[in-house]
């Protein structure tokens, strides 16, 4: 692979080989002379290439994290809105309970007060029933 | 081809083995420092896509991506100073000075293979890109024929050719070079 650069050429001062060697000389000390500022900035651009494999993985939880707590937020918001709606919609009604047992008051009450049977239907009612 | 490639067990140590020489490289075809450091961050980045490609292999393709890159970048730079700032398209300042490190045993040694480098940058820059690219490959960076083939993308008989008229030009110019 080399044979183009073995044989001088008539009428040159230097012959290919040793032009080659010459130049390659000066090649080589130049790599070796760089800068140490171009050094570090190749080393430190070395370094970032497997930053971004490290850096993805810290990056994931952190979104993670973010996503966690806005679904709380919003999950604590629904929640509280809920249970807002169903105090204010089914209001429980105040039954006056006599401590005479009259059953003809207590089925007038009843007659009166309609948002009982619909708080009866409620699911608070099945609750406070089965305790 | 220069020991360090061979022997990279890993493609983070073939990376941090030719990373220097990369940055000569693309010094050389962009004269800037900072596009060539660019330029070799990204090849080392698009290299990491072709980990599991066999080492065999890496060489080559290390030196194809880096040479796009900077064909890349010379164009883009090639339209920013057309466009944005045509005034400086042929200034020369800092940025095509050649990075050196200033500090060394021989001060005086030191600045001679400074200068003698100089030299041979600007030969080099001076050739046509395809002449560079080959030269450079082949001979500073010693991929064999195929490799270089491989990393320019053309035939074998073209690398031979575009080596021999560099390898014309690059003697006229440095006739004295030791």
């Amino acid at each position: 692979m080399n044979d183009d650069r073995q044989h001088p050429r008539r009428g040159s001062a230097l012959s290919d080989g040793d032009f080659e060697r010459a130049l390659r000389a000066r090649h080589r000390e130049a790599i070796d002379s760089l800068s140490p500022r171009v050094q570090a900035q190749l080393q430190q651009r070395l370094r970032a290439l497997r930053a971004p494999a490290t850096g993805i993985r810290r990056r994931h939880p952190a979104w993670g994290l973010a996503a966690a707590c806005s679904l709380a937020v919003v999950f604590a918001f629904g929640i509280h809105r809920r249970l807002a709606d169903k105090n204010t919609s089914v209001p429980v009604p105040t039954v006056a309970v006599s401590g005479n047992n009259d059953s003809g008051e207590l089925v007038a009450t009843l007659d009166e007060a309609p948002d009982l049977y619909l708080w009866l239907a409620s699911d608070d009612a099945n609750k406070i029933l089965s305790e | 081809m220069p020991t360090v490639e061979v022997a990279a067990a890993t493609l983070e140590q073939f990376l941090s083995g030719v990373s220097a020489r990369a940055f000569r490289f693309a010094e050389l075809g962009l004269r800037q420092r900072e596009d060539a450091l660019d330029a070799v961050q990204d090849a080392m980045m698009r290299m990491l896509g072709y980990r599991e490609r066999p080492a065999a292999e890496w060489t080559p393709l290390f030196w194809s991506i880096l040479r796009r890159r900077i064909v890349d970048l010379q164009r883009r730079s090639a339209f920013r100073l057309r466009w944005l700032h045509p005034t400086a398209a042929h200034a020369d300042g800092d940025d095509g000075a050649i990075d050196w490190a200033d500090a060394g045993p021989d001060p005086s040694r030191n600045q001679d293979s400074r200068e003698a480098y100089a030299r041979m940058a600007t030969a080099l820059a001076a050739l046509p890109r395809r002449q560079r690219e080959a030269f450079s490959l082949r001979v500073l960076e010693e991929l064999d024929v195929a490799q270089t083939a491989q990393a320019m993308g053309c035939s074998e008989g073209s690398v031979k050719t575009h080596l021999s008229r560099a390898r014309e030009m690059l003697k006229r110019q440095l006739e004295d070079f030791r």
